[in-house]
């Protein structure tokens, strides 16, 4: 027994109630949730309801099923079959009917009832869902100013809606997969159909197909499973807990992935290029939005190469320091007892411990924690000659920069200790030799079979329309470069 | 196994070379100005250094350190034992020696500057009756360094690589410029 609902496939219903109830306790021996009511359809009929408490809404349940079985009048010497229950009895909305046990397994453990009719070796399944859901709130990590302000929540059908909502299409196309051997978490595959790239679909559906793990929690799971490259410091798959962003992607041809139980979804493929887009870019005016981009290129370099660059020249070149300013901070290190890189790692360390500590911490300790962290200890820690002003400054300006690019933080992170490193050891030569390499390994990743710095292969004016800038909408004439359809307007598609 | 290998291979070289060239910017002094000396029979060397100032809280102040013996690495010598701190020679803006030497000692001067690797070559070279009276005169720049860079830097092409050019080309030695001190003035002759 591997634990998943298809360890039951070759099982299946027996027409007699008693056996079918018995089959049910047993699959549920040690749940004490489940329940199991015999209802009497029309006085003439047994039948009963399996169901797990507080999945259901159990009013509509009450309404729609117990209510139409118990007061149906059935015709004289009439034998209801699951069938005939489902067409005349009940007034639910949405009725299946099905012989497969792990599908009636599948259906009660998603909230749904299902109703056993005696003398049936089929069985109906009936919408009766109604867990709790968080609601549609604007996402803490994907806040804006301008523009719309819902949110996914944990329901993947309410997030699936969401999308429909957006995009009101028959071209939209969810397909499902089931992933988890033990959680048997539903993922939705969302893309339209005349946009999306055929052989990425097969591609996707071929690395989920793969996956063999025991539960999926969050799309984080299947996102480390797919990504092309499983080490490395980029992702190579976008996240967002916003439908307008979803549908934006499908619209440029992209997939996206909704995982039962989490507000995140997976966009895909996902290029260098979106690590530096915000939501926002699209709602704001294009100006201030292209300058907002350009900020967010300038920011990413500041908090990769400030501590290391800054320590390089402290360390290694004075020649390159304006002598007044080398004597500044040679003024402003006297006294200090650690050398400049330890500093230097010790600041980037600490900064890391704020930051975590800081998201860990309930919101309104959040602000005393910066004020404690960030002014009093630096600045005692500075007057007490244990850290010098100018790494202080150089490692503060890195790591707020580097919040102006939160989709690239787990890279800034690594970038920025390895340059440091590598700057303590061999100077502005380190620095180089790292940038080089991190180039070099941008340059050669790619996302699902489009290489990730495709944006930058050809720089024609379309092409880098929505790169470094973003275009006014009149001139964003084509879809991003992977996409073969590339014709937004005009007599594309 | 191979990539291994690699990471390995890199990792032992990263530690190998043992942060070749670190230094910590607060333990050295930073010299503006090399001056070259004859006394007698013996070499001199006078540096100016550039250090905080213990007044001024963001001022610097510039303090003469010299040496001498029969070599110039001995004059050397005798400066670093006087001091506590290592020279920084990244931001020496001139070098002056004595009017007295000879062809064959300012090779030497030469080669000496030549091995103190990393000296700015860059620096301007410059000649003096009196190199002790030069760095101990008070001007308005505080350094004599770069009063010396004010007073020369349109008076051709007078770097110390530059020097160094023309002596690997066994060219005519081209005619140093000429700096004195009158009234506590620098004054180029």
């Amino acid at each position: 027994m591997s634990g998943s609902v298809n360890d039951y496939e070759k099982c299946s219903l027996s027409g007699d109630l008693d056996k079918d109830i018995a089959l049910f306790k047993n699959i549920f021996k040690r749940d004490a949730v489940l329940r199991i009511r015999e209802v009497s359809v029309g006085g003439a009929c047994r039948c009963c309801l399996v169901y797990m408490d507080g999945m259901v809404n159990s009013a509509q349940q009450g309404e729609t099923v117990v209510e139409a079985l118990v007061e149906a009048t059935l015709p004289k010497n009439l034998q209801p079959t699951a069938k005939y229950i489902a067409q005349n009895i009940l007034f639910a909305n949405e009725v299946g009917e099905t012989k497969s046990l792990p599908d009636m397994l599948r259906a009660i453990l998603y909230g749904d009832t299902v109703l056993i009719v005696d003398g049936s070796s089929s069985a109906l399944t009936v919408n009766t869902k109604g867990w709790r859901t968080r609601g549609i709130k604007e996402p803490d990590s994907e806040r804006v100013l301008q523009g719309p302000r819902e949110g996914f929540d944990e329901a993947a059908m309410f997030n699936l809606a969401m999308i429909r909502r957006k995009l009101l299409t028959p071209d939209l196309c969810i397909e499902l997969m089931r992933i988890g051997r033990r959680s048997d978490t539903p993922v939705f595959i969302c893309y339209l159909g005349s946009l999306a790239d055929k052989n990425t679909l097969k591609e996707l559906k071929r690395r989920l197909a793969k996956i063999d793990i025991d539960g999926i929690l969050d799309s984080n799971y299947i996102a480390e499973n797919i990504r092309d490259h499983k080490c490395g410091i980029l992702k190579t798959t976008g996240a967002t807990e916003r439908p307008d962003i979803v549908a934006a992607r499908l619209l440029e041809g992209r997939i996206a992935l909704v995982v039962d139980g989490t507000p995140v979804v997976l966009t895909l493929p996902y290029l260098f290029s979106e690590n530096f887009q915000s939501d926002e870019d699209y709602y704001v005016n294009f100006t201030a939005a292209s300058i907002s981009r350009i900020l967010r290129y300038i920011c990413f370099f500041v908090a990769v190469s400030v501590p290391g660059v800054f320590l390089a020249l402290v360390t290694h070149h004075f020649d390159l320091l304006p002598t007044r300013f080398a004597i500044s901070v040679s003024r402003l290190r006297v006294g200090v007892p650690i050398g400049s890189a330890v500093e230097c790692l010790a600041l980037l360390l600490a900064f890391e411990i704020l930051k975590e500590s800081g998201l860990r911490m309930p919101q309104n300790l959040g602000h005393a924690l910066s004020v404690v962290g960030g002014l009093v200890v630096g600045q005692a820690a500075v007057e007490a000659s244990i850290i010098s002003a100018p790494m202080l400054i150089a490692v503060s300006l890195s790591a707020i920069a580097g919040l102006m690019v939160p989709r690239l933080s787990s890279a800034v992170l690594y970038l920025r200790f390895i340059n440091v490193i590598a700057c303590a050891v061999f100077g502005l030569y380190g620095f180089f030799a790292v940038s080089a390499l991190f180039l070099l390994s941008v340059f050669n990743i790619s996302s699902f079979g489009v290489d990730y710095t495709a944006s930058f292969a050809r720089p024609d004016a379309q092409n880098m329309k929505d790169i470094f800038i973003r275009a006014p909408w009149p001139k964003m004439l084509t879809r991003p470069r992977f996409n073969k359809n590339k014709i937004r307007k005009g007599n594309g598609i | 196994m191979k990539k291994t290998a690699i990471i390995s291979i890199l990792i032992s070289l990263i530690s190998l070379c043992g942060c070749a060239g670190y230094r910590e910017i607060q333990r050295g002094y930073f010299v503006t100005a090399i001056g070259f000396t004859k006394q007698s029979n013996d070499f001199g060397i006078v540096l100016e250094t550039l250090s905080p100032s213990d007044t001024e809280p963001s001022g610097e102040k510039s303090n003469i350190i010299s040496g001498s013996g029969k070599t110039l690495d001995a004059a050397y010598g005798e400066v670093n034992q006087s001091l506590t701190k290592s020279l920084y020679f990244e931001h020496c803006g001139a070098i002056v020696v004595s009017r007295d030497f000879t062809e064959s000692e300012m090779s030497e001067i030469f080669d000496f500057c030549t091995n103190l690797y990393t000296l700015n070559i860059d620096a301007y070279v410059a000649q003096t009756d009196d190199v002790t009276a030069l760095f101990e005169s008070k001007t308005a720049d505080e350094s004599v360094g770069y009063s010396i860079i004010g007073l020369i830097k349109n008076a051709g092409n007078n770097t110390f690589s530059n020097q160094l050019y023309q002596i690997k080309r066994r060219d005519a030695q081209t005619v140093l410029p000429t700096v004195s001190v009158q009234n506590n003035t620098l004054v180029l002759e």
